[in-house]
């Protein structure tokens, strides 16, 4: 990896490509996305992206 | 606002371990968790902030009212500069104003108006995801969301921090739409009230009825179903709530699912998310309905009489969500037709 890589926006960008294949997923009927599935598929995306974030942060 | 009493005796000098009391309120720089609010309360009062921490979370579990003060607190009480003094709000800063020097008309609009547009488009973004998806769209809506990500990752590899931004419309973009996939919301069948009375079985569809978004009302009490038939009833609901119902003699079998809301059966009620219910163990002779009700959010309900209706009609009343209950004593479950009773 590249140690110019942003790593908040490459973690980021895979869970919210994780997230919308998961929708894809269910509009092509694949999967059915209940509430059970999207809370935590929506707050684990949110999550990673915001644990990388802090973690990229430069110690104070 | 009143101002607290100096209790310091004068002949006594401050020590660094214990900086002044601030003779204002305001946002603690050091005793802070999240916005220094409770620690400013508990400097400015001279007592333990554990106490104002306490109270916050209380408040914002009771009834929720500290989630609305707090963020306002962070927001406009200005921040101890370490002196007792306080420094320039945020927002001050953030339109441009400097200590002693209002920030300029010009500037201040400028932003104002500039958030605003983003807040507006964020909306809008918001909005049109969720409606594209329940209109049929969700497989663009998904695609755009994949792509932002391929961009967020292709930018991130090439060292470009901005790139974290697409993570932002992506989730805006990602929301609704999975709430709509995840309740079935689909837009068909229109919007409004709809108020039924079929006199026949023929005058059933065979579709069933649909609303997209409204309120359904199927009286079948003059309909003629026939003893020993079997009447299927689909009836989908995007959002909104539908009413069944049906004359005593009538045996009810229902299928009911609902993204989120209330199913209530004849006084069998389950509410939630990803309710699915199943009345079944019809024995007699009388004439079946078998409903087949697919809501996506909201309420669907099957009863005798239109005085027991509670989530469409003059008596709608949703109460608390996320409760099961059978409603035994206030509407007695008179489905003795299925069993002969």
């Amino acid at each position: 990896m590249s140690p110019r890589t942003d790593i908040p926006a490459l973690v980021g960008g895979i869970a919210v490509t994780a997230l919308g294949f998961l929708l894809l997923l269910d509009r092509l009927e694949v999967l059915h996305l209940g509430f059970g599935w999207l809370w935590p598929a929506l707050l684990a995306t949110a999550g990673a992206y915001l644990v990388a974030s802090g973690l990229a942060r430069p110690p104070r | 606002m009143t101002q607290p009493p100096d209790t310091q005796p004068p002949d006594t000098q401050p020590t660094e371990t214990a900086p002044p009391r601030p003779r204002r309120f305001l946002r603690s720089r050091r005793n802070r968790f999240l916005g220094g609010v409770c620690g400013g309360l508990g400097e400015y009062f001279a007592v333990d902030p554990i106490l104002f921490r306490v109270a916050a979370v209380a408040l914002a579990v009771v009834g929720g009212f500290a989630l609305l003060a707090y963020p306002v607190l962070w927001i406009f009480v200005p921040r101890d500069d370490g002196t007792g003094n306080p420094e320039p709000l945020p927002v001050w800063r953030l339109l441009g104003g400097r200590e002693g020097k209002p920030p300029s008309a010009g500037r201040a609009l400028a932003i104002v108006g500039v958030v605003l547009l983003a807040l507006f488009a964020a909306l809008a973004l918001f909005v049109g995801a969720g409606w594209a998806t329940a209109a049929g769209g969700g497989v663009v809506v998904a695609g755009v969301v994949v792509a932002l990500g391929f961009l967020a990752i292709a930018g991130a590899i090439a060292g470009r921090k901005r790139a974290r931004w697409l993570v932002l419309p992506a989730l805006i973009l990602a929301l609704p739409s999975g709430i709509v996939a995840a309740a079935g919301v689909k837009f068909e069948g229109g919007y409004g009230e709809r108020d039924y009375r079929p006199v026949s079985r023929a005058a059933l569809p065979a579709d069933g009825y649909k609303i997209a978004a409204g309120s359904l009302w199927i009286d079948l009490r003059d309909t003629h179903l026939g003893a020993g038939t079997t009447t299927r009833l689909p009836v989908h609901v995007g959002m909104g709530a539908a009413t069944v119902i049906v004359p005593e003699s009538v045996c009810v079998q229902a299928q009911a699912k609902n993204g989120a809301g209330v199913v209530n059966v004849l006084g069998h009620q389950h509410g939630g998310v990803d309710v699915d219910y199943a009345l079944s163990g019809a024995t007699s002779e009388a004439p079946r309905l078998d409903v087949d009700a697919d809501v996506g959010m909201g309420a669907f309900e099957v009863i005798h009489d239109p005085s027991e209706a509670r989530f469409n009609g003059p008596h709608e009343s949703f109460g608390p969500p996320g409760f099961h209950r059978d409603d035994g004593d206030r509407f007695p479950l008179t489905n003795r037709a299925c069993t002969g009773a």
